[in-house]
C-alpha cells in the first residue's frame, strides 16, 4: 500500500479545478498583475469571471486529454481557495515539464507557498515520474525565487527583458530541478 | 520593384499551399530534419494534416516560405511568433528541410531577412529561439547573426538514449542594431 496522500499538506491541500464555481474567487486576484499574467499573459488585466470560465473552456480539450494539468489550491483550516498549481509543457518522450506555482491570497502566503511547493515537487517527481522540471517566473516575484532555492533549484535560463510591469522590463527566470538532486535532498533512494 | 523580403540567395513569401504542401511533407519523412526541428517524436504528415496546421499557425505567427532564388523552390520555412506585445517578444523558428541546401547560406540571409522585419517593421524590442545542443551548425549560425545565449535546460532532451541541453537564445533590438552597425548595412 502506498499512504502518503499525494493532495495533503499540514495547512494546504491541492483540489479539483471546478470552472462552474470556483471563477468568481479565480476573477479576484486578477487585480493583481501577476496573477492576472498567468490566465493572459499577453497585456494582463483585471479579468470577469465569465473570462476566467472562458479561460478553461478554451484550455478544456488539452485539460481533458492530460496535455496540461491543472489544480486548484486551498487552505486546509478554512477550505479557503488560495492559489493553483498548473503543469504545462509536458513532454513525456523527455520526462520533463515546467508548471506554475501562485498563492494568490496574502494572508500567510510565504508559509503555503513553501507547502504547496513541496506538494508540487512531490506531485512532479513521485507521481509523474518526471526527470526535470522548470518553474519560469518574473524577477519580481522575489519570494517565490528564495522558496525555489531553498529547494534546490538553480536557475538555468535568465531572458533579458522578458516581462513589462511597474515602468519598466524585468527578466524571466527559469529555475530547474533534476530528479536525482530532488530525490537526494529528500533521503530518498536514487534509482540508476 | 525592391522588397525586404528579398535577398542575394532568398526571398521570403507566403507559402503557396496548393504548389508546395507535397514538399513540405517530403521533409517530414526526414528523421533527422524532424530532430533539428522540435522535441516531439518525429513523425510523418500528410498533405490535408501539414496544409490544416499552416494556415492554422498562420492565425498566430508571421509565416513565410524561404525560395531559393536561382530556381524558385520552397527550401524551407520561418516563422516569428510575437508572444508578448508589452516587451515586443517573438519567438523566431526556422527549418531549411531541403538538406541539399544545408550549410549554404541560405538560412542564415534568411533569418536577417526576417530580423530585419521584425525589429524594423514589426517594431520588436527582442527575438528568442530554442535549439538544441546537437544543432551545433545552428548554434554558430545565431551565434554569428548575434544572438546570445542566455542559458539551457541541462539535459532536458532524450533521444537515441542520450540527454541533450535545449539552449535559450535571445536577441535585443540594441544588440541587433549593433551587428548592423558593424556590418555596415541596414541588415
Amino acid at each position: 500500500m502506498i499512504e502518503t496522500p499525494l493532495f495533503e499538506g499540514k495547512r494546504v491541500r491541492i483540489c479539483e479545478i471546478d470552472p462552474e464555481k470556483t471563477t468568481a474567487e479565480e476573477a479576484r486576484w486578477t487585480v493583481d498583475l501577476d496573477v492576472a499574467s498567468y490566465y493572459r499573459p499577453n497585456a494582463p488585466r483585471p479579468l470577469a469571471a465569465f473570462e476566467i470560465q472562458k479561460f478553461y473552456e478554451g484550455r478544456k480539450k488539452d485539460i481533458e486529454s492530460m496535455q496540461v494539468l491543472y489544480f486548484l489550491l486551498r487552505r486546509k483550516a478554512d477550505d479557503q481557495l488560495i492559489g493553483f498549481f498548473r503543469v504545462r509543457g509536458i513532454q513525456i518522450s523527455h520526462r520533463t515539464a515546467w508548471f506554475d506555482l501562485v498563492i494568490a491570497e496574502p494572508e500567510g502566503q510565504a508559509e503555503a507557498e513553501e507547502e504547496a511547493l513541496r506538494l508540487a515537487l512531490r506531485y512532479l517527481f513521485l507521481e509523474m515520474n518526471l526527470d526535470y522540471v522548470t518553474m519560469r517566473l518574473s524577477e519580481t516575484r522575489f519570494g517565490m525565487e528564495e522558496r525555489l532555492k531553498a529547494a534546490g533549484f538553480s536557475l538555468d535560463v535568465r531572458q533579458r527583458g522578458m516581462v513589462y510591469r511597474r515602468g519598466r522590463t524585468w527578466d524571466l527566470l527559469h529555475y530547474g530541478l533534476r530528479r536525482r538532486s530532488w530525490m537526494q535532498k529528500q533521503g530518498l533512494e536514487v534509482e540508476e | 520593384m525592391s522588397s525586404i523580403f528579398e535577398g542575394q540567395l532568398v526571398r521570403l513569401a507566403v507559402p503557396d499551399f496548393e504548389r508546395d504542401t507535397e514538399i513540405m511533407v517530403a521533409w517530414s519523412r526526414d528523421s533527422e530534419y524532424m530532430r533539428l526541428s522540435g522535441s516531439e517524436p518525429a513523425r510523418m504528415w500528410w498533405p490535408a494534416a501539414e496544409k490544416n496546421w499552416l494556415k492554422e499557425y498562420m492565425d498566430e505567427a508571421y509565416l513565410f516560405g524561404i525560395y531559393r532564388r536561382e530556381d524558385d523552390r520552397l527550401i524551407g520555412t520561418l516563422d516569428l511568433e510575437v508572444d508578448n506585445w508589452a516587451v515586443r517578444n517573438a519567438w523566431l523558428g526556422i527549418g531549411i528541410g531541403d538538406r541539399s541546401c544545408w550549410g549554404q547560406g541560405y538560412g542564415s540571409e534568411a533569418m536577417r531577412l526576417l530580423l530585419h522585419y521584425g525589429f524594423e517593421e514589426l517594431h520588436l524590442d527582442r527575438v528568442t529561439l530554442n535549439v538544441f545542443e546537437y544543432n551545433t551548425r545552428g548554434v554558430h549560425v545565431y551565434e554569428k547573426l548575434g544572438f546570445k545565449v542566455e542559458g539551457r535546460y541541462p539535459k532536458w532532451l532524450l533521444r537515441e538514449g542520450k540527454r541533450w541541453d535545449l539552449i535559450f537564445m535571445g536577441i535585443t533590438r540594441s544588440e541587433w542594431e549593433q551587428v548592423c552597425a558593424e556590418s555596415g548595412s541596414s541588415f
